[in-house]
């Protein structure tokens, strides 16, 4: 994966942030997976070793941009968001990319930390949640990573060094 | 393909870890001095981000999120109304009732937090009551404030009459706390209590002598313990009134210019951010309040349409709950403004937040939007006075 550029991230997280909250009023928009965390898991390349400058700040943009559209505080953003780079990159390190549902599991188990933190936080605050909502979020986001992370000679356009 | 170097790898694995670990901490447990730093910074991004994102979501909110208050408008000082009128006792010879909202019930201690102290003539010693029920006594006063000792608090002790026909039998209560009902002991021996009956409080010699005719009641006797076998005893059951967890009177022999004291607001307007929450989605909203100062609650077209669950500087996180959802901090009266647990008008029962009385709605009403002229409440802090016991 190649790592996109800031003018590009920019924007686009901006653009997300504004229109998320509406995306929560659609029919099911409760279901929606979270675009923040969708962001970071395709911007940030699985090697995130050789960029972990990029990986940091990745994190500490797209969380004050959700914390700024939602009462989920700061260092709790950053917690979950950091998690789930921390959760992908660990556990791609450890399975073979080919299998469908093992990529919908790195997604699944990436969702989870910052997932469990929104539900333990709207606990904190008196909010009621419903429990699919969460499953559900987790869900899509297995299904993100395991369309977007296809093996490399799986996909249709392949970076010129590769062929 | 590059790798990292193994120390490097680790080096960095462990300022991650440690970093993480920090973030959780500081998100579960936080340190007010971070968080409140973290919320100035996200306020400014909010500042920036939540107009266009409220005007996107201003065109697909649904309707009920936008919802008017019913036509029945609701009497904003009903239970204020309701507490006068079931509360006032009668008027007094050579003393006067002042009147004095309850900031604060603890049911641990067993006693009441007034917001009123020695400016209104409150001082330690003086009689408590709500209508005809005695209360307790003042135990601790400062200028502004002062607590209240219930009669069924541990070790708290007065006298106490039983009425059995053509008798009057004189008796001491002892209250226990938390741990069981109040003790009628002392019993006089010429009469015999019967279970059921009413008990009512009998001044002592540092009373007033005028409190004696206003027969204030304590509470009902019942029989505890087995009688068989002889170690039968007699209990005092009674509970505060509904009402005095809102105001109550106090025995004042010299009195200060006013006799009311009300409990002070802090009021600011405010007005709709963000209709729906980015991660919580419509069941929490943004308002903008004109004021840094902590809110509780957002008042709209006559009702209160929110609660705060969360601030950043001048953005309040607002829940919207159903009347179902206030049901344990609601207070309800009947459409003629009586106390009445099946009510169909609902008020706010009032925190160390939240004031009490504010309308909430009536029964089987949906929750009001968030529109119009909106205003922030809050009670203005109390002082911990008497808290540390």
């Amino acid at each position: 994966m190649t790592r996109p550029r800031w003018r590009i991230i920019l924007p686009v997280a901006l653009l997300l942030t504004v229109v998320a909250p509406s995306l929560r009023l659609l029919p099911g928009g409760g279901n929606f997976p979270d675009p923040w965390l969708l962001l970071l898991l395709g911007a940030v390349p699985l090697k995130a070793g050789e960029s972990w400058r990029f990986a940091v700040l990745s994190v500490a943009l797209l969380g004050l941009l959700r914390a700024s559209v939602s009462g989920v505080p700061l260092a709790l953003c950053w917690a979950g968001l950091g998690l789930a780079l921390v959760c992908r990159s660990f556990l791609h390190r450890r399975i073979r990319e080919e299998p469908l549902l093992l990529r919908f599991l790195v997604g699944v188990l990436a969702a989870a930390p910052l997932e469990a933190l929104d539900s333990l936080n709207a606990h904190q605050l008196g909010l009621e949640r419903a429990w699919t909502d969460g499953w559900v979020r987790i869900a899509w986001v297995g299904v993100f990573w395991a369309v977007v992370n296809r093996p490399a000679r799986w996909r249709f356009s392949q970076h010129p060094a590769q062929s | 393909m590059f790798l990292l170097p193994i120390a490097e790898r680790h080096r960095r694995s462990f300022w991650a870890a440690t970093a993480l670990i920090l973030l959780l901490l500081q998100g579960l447990m936080p340190l007010p001095a971070v968080r409140q730093t973290t919320s100035s910074a996200v306020a400014v991004v909010s500042s920036i981000v939540l107009p266009p994102a409220q005007a996107l979501a201003g065109r697909l909110a649904p309707a009920r999120l936008h919802a008017a208050a019913p036509d029945s408008p609701m009497p904003p000082h009903l239970l204020r109304e309701a507490e006068r009128r079931a509360g006032a006792p009668p008027a007094l010879l050579g003393a006067a009732w002042v009147e004095v909202p309850v900031a604060r019930v603890d049911r641990t201690s067993h006693q009441l937090h007034l917001l009123g102290g020695s400016r209104l003539g409150l001082a330690p010693g003086q009689t408590v009551v709500f209508g005809r029920e005695w209360l307790g006594r003042v135990v601790e006063v400062d200028a502004e404030h002062s607590v209240v000792r219930l009669w069924s608090a541990a070790g708290a002790r007065a006298g106490a009459t039983l009425r059995p026909p053509g008798v009057e039998l004189r008796a001491v209560i002892e209250g226990r706390g938390r741990v069981a009902s109040a003790l009628l002991g002392w019993l006089e021996p010429h009469g015999e209590p019967e279970a059921g009956m009413q008990v009512y409080w009998r001044p002592g010699f540092e009373d007033l002598p005028a409190l004696a005719s206003l027969s204030l009641r304590l509470g009902h006797a019942e029989q505890a313990g087995d009688a068989q076998r002889g170690d039968a005893y007699w209990i005092l059951q009674g509970e505060l009134p509904a009402g005095a967890e809102g105001r109550v009177w106090v025995a004042v022999g010299a009195v200060a210019e006013t006799l009311i004291a009300e409990p002070g607001l802090h009021r600011a307007r405010s007005r709709l951010a963000l209709l729906v929450d980015g991660v919580y989605g419509a069941e929490v909203a943004v308002v903008r309040v004109d004021s840094t100062q902590p809110v509780a609650v957002i008042f709209a077209q006559g009702r209160v349409a929110g609660r705060v669950v969360l601030q950043r500087g001048a953005h309040a996180w607002v829940r919207r709950p159903t009347l179902a959802d206030w049901s344990q901090q609601a207070v309800r009266l009947s459409a003629a403004g009586a106390f009445e647990e099946e009510g169909v008008l609902w008020y706010s029962r009032g925190d160390q937040r939240l004031p009490r009385g504010l309308p909430l709605g009536r029964s089987g009403d949906p929750p009001v939007g968030l529109r119009g002229a909106m205003t922030a409440l809050q009670r203005l802090p109390q002082p911990a006075l008497g808290s540390q016991r």
